[in-house]
């Protein structure tokens, strides 16, 4: 089956957005908080410190997640754009 | 300044991984417009880590530790810094100061160890006399009470319940001194002690918690040696027991608590002699609960000392011995025995006569008065709820009644007499109901006014002013059995209204020549009155019951000569209205007048009085 322009810029989107969300889980940011706990240091700044960090981590993984959805989004636009055109007449 | 405390070579590998991770997140990038949100927490992410942490690592690591005398002057040593002490006496760590001040509202698993760590070695003086400190530390402890994991932190390291509890109990104690030149008081203390317990609550099973009537203190309390009975009363009032529980463990406390005090005296309580005692802090958390009340009262059953010669206040003792015998919640036969045991326990003035026991002498009349007030019937011989006779009861009413302000207390508690009443008559619903009542009513008019009013009212007035008022509170109380129903409750009422107010004359008007206010007439005058008001409701009765007619005679007026004995020709009176009647009904008649006063009872009083 052959696919449309749109289609297929809509795939490629969705590798980068891939691509993107896999740099994100591998970034060192994301184990920092594991350095900063009660083992290296205490008080207030380091339990702010370390709730940052967490909270920090937690937000990128979110944008991973929003990332991989938003890719699996357009793979599944790609698809219905070219089921559609399948389906005009005339089409081979 | 709040303090932070670290390990320099960990610190030194948190400022390389910071380091390393602001690197890499400034690596990454994605010009995808579905992208836009995510590019931009990772640049937000670097710049915290370039302008907070690694500032903060940085300069931590370029700075000098503080030296002890510097950690000295910025209080280290303070109990709100109990981790960063544990961290550097224990652990070797470094001492900073911290940029940010602590956030108090909460704790971690680390504090929450330390702080149970540091109240072992804590000056425990210094901190029970320090308002601040037990301010703090009390919040500290609610925020750890809430999660049970901190609490099981908290509780992993904390040992000192032997020395923390005592030192906390005896300046709440002192605290209460005249002379008491210290700075916390028990509202700085309390919160601590309360937010202590709660968190070993959490360790405690529902089963143990509530218990009931199987409650045990060794089961409650963590492990103490010879712990004083006041510090066990702080701490299991922080509990927060269910209150027959609590009875259950304050029973158990005071006993050997009385018996410690006869050995031990001043040395109990901390050696504290003023101020609410073991006693004073553990009742009062039952006086307001009824049904609590009464069980204790059956616990302590013929140990009434348990309560009159433990505490510093009386009145709570007061309170919770007629919390414990209200009808509402006592059944008649407890409520005899704690009655009974309690009157006896008085039959001796307690506190004129031991020393070591709190509470005022005489000062209890009101008291005794309330307490026998819904009991009134029951001490009369026609009256078979309590297994005790008459000989036993009759002397133990009179020690209730033993002076004017029990009269006054029981006069001006008529509705506990009239509760009383209703408890225990049911209204009549046959003559010979009827006559069952009379004769524990009648046998109570004559019982105050023989006993009570003759024998303790040494003035002449004030005796016929109590008959008078009690005669006419029992008589109201009365109106409740009448039969007929609720119309003929009200008819009762309106008579004993009208009746009083046409006797009032004669006994609430001075009398120039005291011949009126003589108490055998007013006595007799009394148990007459009684009699005539039972006799026309018995009468109502019969009318409202069609067994004789609306017209026929009612039973004759009661009229007092005030130079006359009243009864006999009362008795004369009745007998002729009666002579027509059928022998049933004649019978019925002259048997409530006899309940009142009988023929013999009657020539007696007008006997001894002389006109």
């Amino acid at each position: 089956m052959s696919t449309t322009p749109a289609a297929t810029r809509l795939r490629q989107r969705a590798t980068v957005l891939d691509t993107f969300a896999r740099r994100l889980q591998r970034m060192y940011a994301l184990d920092l908080y594991l350095f900063a706990g009660p083992d290296t240091w205490v008080g207030p700044s380091p339990q702010a410190c370390a709730d940052d960090l967490r909270q920090r981590r937690d937000a990128i993984l979110q944008q991973v997640d929003a990332l991989r959805a938003e890719s699996r989004r357009f793979i599944r636009t790609a698809d219905e754009m070219d089921a559609h055109a399948a389906a005009l007449p005339g089409a081979r | 300044m709040a303090l932070l405390a670290y390990d320099p070579q960990r610190v030194g590998r948190l400022r390389q991984a910071l380091t390393e991770a602001a690197d890499d997140l400034r690596r990454v990038a994605c010009a995808d417009p579905a992208a836009a949100d995510a590019m931009r927490v990772v640049r937000a992410a670097v710049a915290q880590l370039d302008a907070t942490w690694l500032p903060l690592v940085s300069r931590l690591l370029a700075s000098d530790p503080l030296s002890a005398g510097q950690r000295r002057a910025a209080k280290a040593n303070s109990l709100d810094q109990s981790l960063i002490r544990v961290m550097s006496d224990g652990y070797g760590w470094s001492v900073q100061l911290d940029p940010l001040s602590d956030n108090v509202a909460v704790v971690t698993a680390q504090e929450a160890r330390a702080l149970g760590a540091m109240l072992n070695n804590v000056e425990p003086e210094s901190l029970a006399n320090d308002p601040k400190q037990l301010a703090w530390l009390a919040h500290q402890l609610r925020i750890i009470g809430r999660d049970p994991a901190l609490g099981a932190e908290f509780l992993a390291n904390f040992h000192n319940w032997d020395v923390l509890p005592f030192a906390l109990a005896r300046q709440r104690a002192n605290s209460y001194g005249n002379d008491y030149n210290g700075t916390s008081l028990a509202d700085d203390i309390d919160p601590v002690i309360d937010e202590l317990m709660s968190i070993w609550r959490t360790t405690l099973s529902a089963a143990t918690l509530h218990a009931g009537t199987a409650a045990s203190i060794t089961d409650l309390l963590p492990s103490m040696r010879n712990p004083d009975p006041y510090v066990q009363a702080l701490i299991l009032r922080s509990l927060r027991l269910d209150p027959i529980a609590l009875a259950t463990v304050t029973n158990d406390l005071l006993r050997g608590w009385l018996d410690d005090k006869a050995t031990l005296g001043g040395s109990l309580d901390l050696a504290v002699p003023f101020g609410p005692n073991a006693a004073d802090i553990l009742l009062q958390g039952i006086v307001d609960n009824k049904k609590a009340s009464a069980y204790l009262l059956e616990l302590i059953g013929d140990r009434p000392a348990l309560l009159f010669q433990t505490l510093d206040d009386p009145e709570i003792g007061y309170r919770l011995a007629l919390a414990g015998t209200d009808p509402a919640h006592a059944t008649s036969a407890a409520a005899g025995r704690a009655v009974l045991a309690i009157l006896d326990h008085f039959r001796v003035d307690p506190y004129a006569t031991d020393l070591l026991t709190d509470g005022y002498a005489g000062d209890y009349g009101p008291f005794l008065g309330q307490l026998v007030a819904p009991w009134l019937l029951q001490f009369t011989g026609a009256n078979k709820e309590w297994t005790a006779g008459v000989d036993i009861k009759v002397p133990l009413l009179a020690v209730a009644l033993k002076d004017e302000q029990a009269l006054q207390a029981l006069v001006a508690h008529g509705e506990r007499i009239a509760e009383g009443f209703a408890h225990s008559l049911a209204t009549a619903e046959s003559d010979d109901e009827l006559l069952a009542h009379s004769r524990q009513v009648g046998g109570l008019v004559s019982l105050l006014g023989q006993l009570v009013v003759n024998e303790h009212v040494r003035d002449e007035t004030e005796r016929t002013h109590f008959l008078w008022d009690l005669t006419w509170t029992i008589l109201t109380a009365s109106t409740n059995f009448v039969p007929g129903g609720v119309a003929a409750n009200v008819a009762a009422g309106t008579t004993v209204k009208v009746l009083q107010a046409e006797l009032a004359d004669y006994f609430v008007t001075n009398d120039a020549d005291g011949v009126r206010h003589d108490a055998e007439f007013a006595m007799d005058v009394a148990v007459t009155t009684s009699a005539a008001f039972t006799l026309t409701s018995l009468f109502r009765s019969w009318v409202l019951d069609g067994r004789i007619n609306e017209d026929a005679p009612p039973p004759p007026p009661l009229t007092i000569d005030p130079k006359k004995c009243p009864s006999v020709p009362y008795r004369n009176d009745v007998e002729q209205w009666a002579a027509p009647l059928p022998r049933e009904m004649r019978l019925t008649a002259q048997a409530v007048v006899d309940n009142f006063i009988g023929n013999g009872q009657a020539d007696e009083h007008c006997a001894e009085l002389t006109f």
